[in-house]
């Protein structure tokens, strides 16, 4: 195998690899913000529903009995696209029930009434199910300082992914043009740096093999030299040039 | 002459690959960085608008509700306020106003800062003739891209040094050592000594040479006394080592984040305390197995203990990536501090193997330079990792890096494989004889094991805790430890120079543990990640300066104790004594972190440090050769 092949393989193949890293963090940087946006979107819209619901509660009515709760999430969910399902989930008297459902989203509470009264301490959480949507809930606070609810939000995260695919397919394009050019240059730096070192081994094995009209040129030719003439005993070899073999 | 530019050819090859590459990668990596701004911002900036809508609206059903009570629109209170916390909320805002039905802006708030260019965002009223307006930012899906090209830095940077380290291999393995070999084995045969041969194989043109010289030589008879000749070098370990302490430095940003997932009580120890347990124990197994496993190195050999300490290791991560709860989580942690240990000890035994005496101090830097660049790219790969696959799936990667670096290691130690004399001093005498030494234990009591002390407690231990507390990601807590391991991967061998040129070494000592401790000070005043930022940068410039400084300091005060124990095993219990400052360090940092929060803690550990290094001068002053620092 030559010399820039052998040399320039696996270096081309430590930067091609150093680029799709790059290329990989991009997208995944993308994703990141993307997700920022939507979630924080959807919370101002959350946080409208929660105040009006909490400002509701203020009047000391249990959760089930409110009237404008089923109106308020319904407003919700006709303001953005994305939110395919609104819920207010008891925490207080029937624990775990769905008592408002707005849209065609998941019927069932979407963890046990036990997991959400251990996320509402924590306050709002998020969570990206396995069929893609994300739920996001915040806790449902009375007057006396009590969680009597969750509420939740179910958002399609399809076009975002379809976002992400679409970015991820671009930079996948970007990446190989530019690996592509990667691989030429370090191609042509390996040559240039290593065909003189692989001539001048050519012709060092000439000199060795008793090529006497190749002129050493490089030290390696001279080396190669200066062993024909001691291994043949054709001249006394330069007592300067003979050393120990290097350690280092 | 010809022997030593050709021996230097390798590495010349290797310089000039790594610096093409590096201008070719940078260059490439940039376009993609730009590339990726304009093309991400042109998907974000209506997401930005989308969410600047729901603002709006949200502004907008609250004065409806509040006029729908009969306020007049004119006469709202508190609008100020309401908007103000509105545009403190929503940073990509720049303005809101209130207009009424004329255009006449009744309410308004402005950020702070002035902005470039705006888009406006209308939503009209319901229940009052007028509308909110608000004026959104056009640069800010730009601005939150620019961290892209920040991250981009950063990553390239560390591709870079991945690449600096990797592509000397690289060329040395296919290249320099058989350069080196066969001019060794030219040179020793044109002073007509036939016996030697070139032990190594290569194919192409390089190939044909080594066969043809191989084959004169064999030609000249005599095949009783044939030596087979294989060049080694100190930079063989490099790459081992490199990747061997980027696996175990993987974990670093997250590591206290995931001991607290796992936390179960532990009797007579508060969380914050058993959360730095298997950080201490970690630090305590790699004392012991360093202490300690030297006699295993004289009797298996570096290679067979090296593989013996990735084994234990590898053992150990998956273990780790596995763990159940923090019991079998120190388990775990303690087989990767002996395997470590095992794997370093190894490393440097198989330098000392190679060197003699004359050029060892220069081999070892190979070695240091090799675990501070493997901690610098460790500490930002594995934030970024954890970000994406999770803290279990980190400790798989470290298990797949530890076994690569099982492959890279050298399977012999060279031509003359020779066993080094054994110390005859036991372990107890040395660090009896050191112990008793006033100047040598005020160093080491007053500026060796402080320092560790802040190092482990800010670099293993709080810094992880802290900034993960605050919300910000591995990635951030990554690159922030990555500050400490800069100056130390680039200026340690120049302050190293500077103590032994300038003999500064109890100045450099006392100036490095007053600017680490006057960084940790800062803490309180400065708050969250800018605290984290100054007190990490502090640290490594301040260590940078006193580290070497100090084992010289240490050798020189205790000149007499040093001479009876000989100066190996002098340094080795510098190390070991050291060690004692990085096992406490997270025991204290956790117990005061429960008793006085993040900043405190920072700045009273950077008290301890400031305060023994002022006092270090004077603590010599009182000893019979304190004039020797």
């Amino acid at each position: 195998m030559r010399l820039s092949w052998k040399i320039g393989g696996p270096t081309c193949a430590v930067l091609v690899f150093s680029l799709c890293l790059l290329g990989f963090l991009n997208v995944h940087k993308f994703e990141q913000l993307l997700d920022g946006l939507a979630t924080a979107r959807v919370r101002v819209t959350a946080a409208d529903s929660k105040a009006a619901i909490e400002q509701s509660l203020a009047l000391g009515l249990p959760l089930a009995d409110l009237q404008n709760i089923q109106s308020a999430i319904d407003r919700a969910r006709s303001f953005d696209a994305e939110i395919v399902a609104v819920l207010v989930v008891d925490l207080d008297q029937a624990r775990g029930e769905i008592l408002y459902a707005s849209g065609p989203g998941p019927t069932r509470v979407p963890a046990p009434w036990q997991a959400l009264q251990a996320r509402a301490g924590h306050g709002g959480w998020h969570h990206l199910d396995a069929s893609g949507h994300l739920l996001m809930g915040w806790p449902l606070i009375d007057p006396l300082d009590r969680v009597v609810g969750m509420l939740v939000f179910d958002v399609l995260r399809q076009r975002h992914a379809a976002m992400i695919d679409d970015a991820a397919a671009h930079l996948a394009r970007v990446v190989a043009a530019l690996s592509l050019v990667l691989a030429a240059a370090t191609a042509i730096a390996m040559w240039r740096l290593l065909a003189p070192v692989e001539r001048s081994l050519e012709r060092a094995a000439l000199i060795v093999a008793g090529d006497d009209s190749t002129a050493p040129q490089s030290d390696i030719e001279r080396l190669a030299l200066d062993f024909r003439h001691a291994v043949d005993g054709t001249a006394p070899p330069d007592a300067s040039r003979a050393a120990e073999p290097s350690q280092a | 002459m010809t022997t030593k530019t050709l021996v230097g050819h390798g590495s010349q090859i290797a310089r000039r690959t790594v610096l093409v590459s590096g201008v070719v990668m940078g260059v490439v990596a940039l376009a993609l960085a730009i590339y990726s701004v304009l093309l991400f911002e042109q998907w974000l900036a209506p997401e930005v608008d989308a969410k600047s809508r729901a603002v709006a609206r949200s502004l907008q059903l609250s004065i409806d509700r509040a006029i729908g009570h009969g306020i007049p629109f004119a006469e709202l209170q508190g609008m100020d306020a309401f908007l103000g916390a509105a545009i403190d909320e929503n940073q990509e805002l720049h303005a809101i106003a209130i207009v009424d039905a004329t255009g006449t802006v009744l309410f308004s708030r402005t950020q702070a800062g002035a902005a470039s260019s705006t888009r406006e965002v209308r939503q009209a009223l319901a229940a009052a003739p007028g509308a909110v307006v608000l004026s959104v930012r056009a640069d800010y899906a730009r601005n939150k891209l620019l961290e892209v090209l920040i991250d981009t830095a950063i990553v390239l940077f560390v591709a870079l040094l991945l690449a600096f380290e990797l592509l000397p291999y690289i060329v040395n393995r296919g290249l320099g050592n058989r350069l080196d070999s066969l001019a060794a084995v030219l040179a020793t045969a044109s002073g007509r000594d036939f016996a030697v041969r070139i032990g190594d194989r290569a194919s192409g043109a390089l190939g044909r040479l080594i066969d043809l010289c191989n084959a004169k030589l064999a030609a000249q008879g005599d095949a009783t006394r044939v030596r087979l000749h294989r060049a080694t070098a100190p930079t063989d370990i490099r790459v081992p080592m490199f990747i061997f302490v980027l696996a175990e430095q993987l974990c670093t940003s997250f590591f206290p984040l995931y001991v607290r997932n796992l936390y179960a009580p532990i009797p007579g120890l508060s969380e914050q305390a058993a959360i730095g347990l298997p950080i201490a124990l970690f630090m305590l197994f790699v004392a012991l197995g360093t202490m300690f496993g030297g006699g295993f190195i004289g009797r298996a050999g570096a290679v067979r203990v090296f593989r013996w300490g990735v084994a234990i290791a590898a053992a150990g991560y998956l273990g780790l990536a596995l763990a159940h709860n923090i019991y079998d989580l120190l388990l775990w942690r303690i087989l990767t501090a002996i395997g470590y240990a095992l794997s370093t000890l190894a490393c440097q035994a198989y330098v000392a193997e190679i060197t003699t005496p004359k050029n060892r101090t220069q081999a070892m830097s190979v070695f240091v330079g090799a675990v501070m660049v493997a901690s610098v790219c460790g500490a930002a790969i594995g934030g970024v990792m954890a970000d994406l696959v999770g803290y279990r799936g980190v400790f798989g990667g470290a298990l797949l890096l530890a076994l690569l670096a099982l492959f890279t290691f050298p399977t012999a130690t060279g031509a003359d494989e020779q066993r080094r004399e054994q110390e005859a001093t036991s372990l107890r005498a040395v660090y009896r004889i050191l112990a008793t030494d006033r100047g040598f234990a005020a160093v080491m009591l007053l500026a060796a094991i402080p320092a560790k002390l802040l190092f482990s407690g800010l670099v293993y231990y709080l810094t992880p805790l802290y900034l993960g507390h605050l919300g910000h990601d591995t990635a951030t807590i990554g690159r922030s430890i990555m500050l400490y391991y800069l100056p130390m991967a680039f200026a340690g061998s120049f302050t190293a120079w500077l103590a032994d040129r300038y003999q500064l070494r109890l100045s450099l000592v006392v100036a490095g543990g007053t600017i680490a401790g006057l960084g940790a000070i800062a803490a309180p005043y400065l708050q969250g990640l800018p605290a984290v930022v100054v007190a990490m940068a502090s640290l490594g410039i301040g260590q940078v300066l006193a580290t070497a400084a100090t084992f010289s300091l240490a050798l020189a005060v205790g000149d007499t104790a040093v001479r009876q124990v000989g100066q190996p095993n002098a340094l080795a219990a510098i190390r070991v004594l050291e060690r004692i400052g990085s096992v406490a360090g997270p025991l204290l940092t956790g117990s005061l972190i429960a008793v006085a929060g993040y900043e405190k803690t920072l700045a009273l550990l950077g008290g301890i440090v400031l305060v023994c290094a002022l006092l270090l001068p004077f603590a010599l002053r009182s000893t019979p050769r304190g004039s020797a620092a």
